[in-house]
């Protein structure tokens, strides 16, 4: 083997021991091999503790996660109501009858809704109801423009919802009235889009209720409850997050019920209930170890 | 359930096929930082590496049914480094960021020495795009070689010979201050 390829696979530590041999008595018997190997082993050491860390602004990546959770959450209940009307081939069938009927009324100028039957599948599945109504199919690789670097310009709806999710989490009212009209007419969009995912959400979760579907109840009440909590809406977090609770308890997912609590926690020291908050944190940290579930995240919470 | 003892492909099989927003988010925060230090480094300024970040994020959920098998660290930083080579390739006026001062801790944070570090970086930055990214993937972003070579759409050997090369060449670089320390 060359020295080259001896050196490599020692860094590598792809070595067998006959190489390892080899590797050794080459050190020995040449001196500005034994340098190199050094040399590397500095560098390499360097390399490992040099690894520059930018680190991201302070609340930027969990406006980020909220964002896209809430998009995940969003598709879950949203597919799952399109998925329950459509279930079944005879749905489809009836459906795509039912949307033919109502174009050729349109296209006559006949009212829809004298037509019989018609009103109902355009009624059941609107199309703001499913996800990709929000979430621009712009947004693949190579369709996107920074946001920043184009003010005013079109920019991917989603984009600029993470963005004032982001600007939400560390701003305060004074930099709020100091924004510019045209941010605030972005704001305004981004708003109403933000609340009518949210009125989604909760439209899905009074649906999945009556369903009795505890888990999908669960992920909806969470992903409420730590948007407002992330807005600084007490009381509407504490609502939905309490109806986690129940519902993980219904469920019986141990996971969910420590998260909920662990959100519940998070939610009372915001408020600077801290010895509540504390209570709820220990409250899912022993129902987590009980069941082996990690709770880390909650011990590092608690003061 | 716990998501600690799932892999990053099993995870992201839950937010494919289920929608699973709970593992969105475990997954989400084993690379975020990793995700956002590359952006920095690969663009060298916040504004661009948050645009970027928040593209990848999205990019990731859009095109989760895309994403069948291979490694998702792989698959996750190729995408990130086809964003950040566009946004390069996107600028308008490149000077405006070529000196800007690098947004990352400094050296003596680290309490290390501040000479050698800044001598490693420019080391690094002399060295050809090739070899600059597989180091980097397999040293700051801490991928395996097959992760590497499925990032840069090379095989595991030429991944594994570019980063030894790099090496090499920043030992011979740094020889003289290397010499000064034995």
């Amino acid at each position: 083997m060359t020295n080259d390829e001896l050196l490599a696979g020692f860094l590598d530590r792809s070595l067998n021991e006959d190489q390892l041999l080899e590797f050794e008595a080459r050190q020995q018997q040449d001196p500005a091999f034994a340098h190199e190997v050094n040399d590397m082993l500095t560098v390499e050491g360097l390399l490992k503790t040099s690894a520059p860390s930018g680190m991201a602004p302070a609340g930027f990546l969990v406006a980020v996660e909220s964002a896209v959770a809430l998009r995940v959450a969003s598709t879950t209940s949203a597919g799952a109501a399109v998925g329950s009307v459509f279930s079944s081939t005879w749905a489809w069938v009836a459906g795509a009858g039912l949307a033919a009927i109502g174009a050729a009324a349109i296209y006559f100028g006949v009212p829809s809704a004298n037509v019989p039957g018609a009103k109902v599948p355009s009624a059941k599945v609107p199309s703001a109801n499913v996800p990709s109504a929000t979430v621009p199919s712009a947004k693949v690789p190579g369709a996107m423009v920074p946001s920043a670097k184009v003010p005013g310009a079109k920019v991917p709806g989603a984009n600029v919802q993470i963005s004032t999710l982001a600007n939400q989490h560390t701003s305060t009212p004074a930099n709020q009235h100091t924004s510019t009209p045209a941010n605030q007419q972005t704001n305004l969009g981004v708003d109403t889009e933000y609340e009518s995912t949210l009125a989604k959400l909760k439209k899905d979760l009074e649906a999945c209720r009556a369903s009795g579907d505890h888990i999908r109840c669960t992920q909806i009440a969470l992903q409420i409850g730590r948007t407002y909590r992330e807005r600084k809406l007490s009381d509407g977090a504490m609502t939905y997050l309490s109806m986690a609770l129940e519902e993980a308890r219904e469920a019986r997912i141990i996971q969910y019920e420590v998260d909920a609590y662990g959100e519940i926690g998070l939610l009372l020291r915001d408020d600077g209930k801290i010895l509540e908050g504390n209570a709820s944190f220990q409250q899912a940290i022993d129902l987590g170890e009980r069941h082996g579930i990690d709770v880390t995240r909650w011990t590092r919470s608690i003061r | 359930m716990t998501y600690e003892l799932l892999s990053d492909e099993d995870i992201f099989a839950l937010i494919r096929d289920h929608n699973d927003e709970q593992a969105y988010r475990a997954l989400y925060r084993r690379y975020d930082k990793r995700i956002y230090a590359y952006c920095l480094r690969a663009l060298g300024n916040h504004e661009e590496a948050k645009d970027v970040f928040q593209t990848v994020a999205m990019t990731v959920y859009d095109k989760r049914s895309s994403f069948t098998e291979g490694s998702y660290a792989a698959w996750l930083f190729t995408i990130t480094r086809n964003m950040c080579l566009k946004t390069i390739r996107n600028r308008k006026n490149q000077t405006e960021f070529i000196e800007e001062s690098f947004p990352f801790e400094s050296a003596e944070t680290h309490g290390q020495d501040f000479l050698l570090t800044e001598a490693l970086r420019k080391a690094i930055s002399k060295l050809s795009d090739d070899f600059r990214d597989a180091l980097e993937l397999r040293y700051y972003d801490d991928l395996s070689y097959e992760e590497i070579a499925e990032t840069l759409g090379i095989t595991v050997a030429l991944a594994k010979v570019r980063v030894f090369r790099a090496k090499k060449q920043l030992t011979k670089t740094l020889s003289p201050i290397l010499g000064e320390l034995r």
